[in-house]
């Protein structure tokens, strides 16, 4: 899962330099807009949806791999 | 190149997935209006060069006609280039049975479009196109964020801005030239069994082909530059794996003349410009003589790998060919080039082709009786079709004979310029005769025509024969026209038919 979201965030972002320990505010791209476009890629990249809330708490790789494995 | 986006609604993160491009990012959504209206914001000081402004119907506050009144303020004003999308209603809109949604769309994309005809900076995106595709908006993210569309709808966002700005960038070409030999087939037509079939390295061809002619279908001019006999050309094009045929060109340059020239009579001849023209040859130092000579004309690198080619060659119609717009009149064009083109005369000539060959570099050796390459000799000998006066073919025994024997001089050309090193590429044989010269044979690979190489040839011709009575003859074949006036052009006089003589001081 780590692995699949990281992958989803460098593409997005067009940034290999992102690690599981990155998170919001780290790179210029992940601003809040950049954020909730992380939260479209996985939803359509994974299927998994996620409550408004959920979106603006899980700022961080760490945060989002723990919320979603817990989804699944 | 370098694009601000303003909208009504969210739409910064169509930046995620336009890759490539520079964003700038000064207005906030929301305030497009004043961004187009206030001639000092920072949207008329950015250095963006192109805008996009995205506007939502289902969230347009404003009449149209004071967004219409905005746009063509801001363009009036501006030097940038301005996108802007035509709009559709969300499918399940309130009123669909009373038809006023359907009539305020129609208006609204008709007095856009009204507008981008009136102004050459301003281009549309087709929305429709879009929204053809299903699952392209998310209503939780606009709840969020003001972001309308999902992840699928940015990328089709994308993809359609960056397909218009290409075709702005590059413009669209009007006309593709095309080189036959290596080029529509492989092989040298007239020389060799040309590929071209349905299956194997002939269907790379059949493919081209294929999309060439999927241009021709779009609206785009071919036509033909080649080096070739006429019939020889027009036998390839009735190769029963040919997609293209006579009918699908415009005009054909079939012919030995130099392919500046061709080129452009083919401008003239359809009163296009020559930035126009898209010219592909798989030959680089004719690509090289266009390019020099020509340099509005397009000419794009050949791929080096055969097996590129269609990947390539889409490439090619996508900097080139992609269309802004393909009206009725578009098609309608070329039945009217068709016609012009059978009024016009042909244009004449243009005279810096010497200027062009200057450039080549061009070294010639000549190998006088030279016994190391008698294999070569006797190949061309026997693969020579096209610039070849006599048409005789010899062994190799043959030619060793010619080479030892003190009645015949054997004179091969060995040919380089600032391309390649073509080698061993023509030849002559001499025989000492009652005290004259006569021309047995003289040839010269296709691979070296119009370079002026023959002239050289000939010049080494008469150093060896010192002053002496030179006879020529030329027979003919279904493929050497091309060299029935040589020997005139060398200033020798006919005294029979097709037998020549150049009179010595001896």
């Amino acid at each position: 899962m780590e692995e699949k979201i990281l992958n989803i965030v460098r593409e997005l972002f067009n940034n290999n330099s992102l690690t599981n320990n990155s998170k919001m505010g780290d790179i210029d791209e992940w601003d809040s807009l950049g954020h909730i476009n992380i939260f479209m890629s996985i939803e359509h990249e994974l299927g998994i949806s996620c409550d408004p809330e959920e979106v603006i708490e899980n700022d961080s790789i760490k945060k989002i791999v723990t919320l979603l494995t817990n989804k699944n | 190149m370098k694009i601000e986006i303003i909208s009504n609604i969210n739409m910064d993160s169509v930046k995620f997935y336009l890759k490539g491009y520079k964003f700038i990012q000064n207005c906030e959504f929301g305030n497009y209006m004043l961004d187009l209206l206030d001639d000092n914001s920072s949207l008329y000081k950015s250095e963006s060069e192109i805008v996009i402004l995205f506007i939502d119907i289902d969230d347009l506050m404003i009449k149209n006609s004071e967004l219409f009144d905005a746009i063509e303020f801001f363009i009036n004003k501006t030097k940038k280039t301005l996108i802007t999308n035509t709009i559709s209603f969300t499918p399940e809109y309130i009123d669909s049975f009373l038809n006023k949604t359907l009539q305020a769309e129609l208006s609204y994309n008709q007095n856009l479009l009204n507008l981008s005809n009136k102004y050459s900076n301003l281009f549309l995106l087709d929305f429709n196109k879009i929204c053809k595709f299903k699952n392209i908006i998310d209503e939780k993210f606009w709840y969020i964020g003001r972001i309308k569309y999902n992840k699928m709808g940015f990328e089709l966002i994308a993809r359609e801005v960056n397909k218009l700005i290409q075709t702005y960038k590059y413009g669209s070409k009007k006309v593709l030239v095309l080189d036959m030999d290596n080029t529509l087939w492989g092989g040298i037509i007239g020389e060799d069994e040309i590929k071209l079939s349905s299956d194997g390295i002939g269907k790379i061809y059949v493919d081209f082909q294929t999309k060439i002619k999927s241009l021709k279908d779009l609206g785009i001019l071919l036509c033909i530059c080649s080096k070739n006999n006429y019939e020889d050309g027009i036998k390839g094009l009735n190769h029963m794996h040919s997609i293209l045929k006579e009918d699908d060109f415009i005009i054909k340059k079939i012919n030995w003349n130099d392919k500046v020239s061709n080129i452009k009579e083919i401008a003239k001849e359809l009163n296009l410009g020559e930035n126009s023209i898209v010219f592909i040859d798989d030959n680089p130092v004719e690509r090289s003589l266009v390019k020099e000579f020509l340099p509005e004309v397009n000419v794009p690198d050949f791929p080096e790998d055969i097996y590129n080619l269609n990947s390539w060659f889409l490439k090619v119609i996508n900097n080139f060919f992609s269309r802004l717009n393909l009206t009725k009149e578009d098609i309608e064009k070329q039945k009217q080039y068709e016609a012009k083109i059978k009024r016009d005369a042909l244009a004449s000539s243009n005279n810096s082709y010497e200027k062009f060959l200057e450039s080549l570099n061009i070294e010639i050796d000549f190998l006088v009786d030279d016994e190391r390459y008698i294999n070569r000799y006797a190949q061309m000998t026997q693969k020579t079709n096209q610039f070849n006066l006599t048409t005789k073919r010899y062994t190799i025994a043959d030619m060793e004979k010619f080479v030892l024997d003190d009645n015949f001089n054997v004179i091969a050309v060995n040919y380089k310029d600032k391309f390649a090193n073509e080698g061993i590429t023509g030849l002559a044989i001499l025989e000492h005769k009652n005290g004259n010269i006569y021309i047995d044979t003289f040839l010269l690979s296709c691979r070296i025509l119009k370079r002026g190489v023959e002239s050289k040839l000939f010049s080494k011709i008469e150093k060896i024969s010192q002053q002496k009575d030179i006879y020529g003859e030329y027979i003919p074949t279904t493929k050497n026209a091309q060299t029935a006036e040589l020997y005139k052009s060398f200033n020798f006089k006919e005294i029979k038919e097709n037998k020549f003589i150049k009179k010595g001081n001896k």
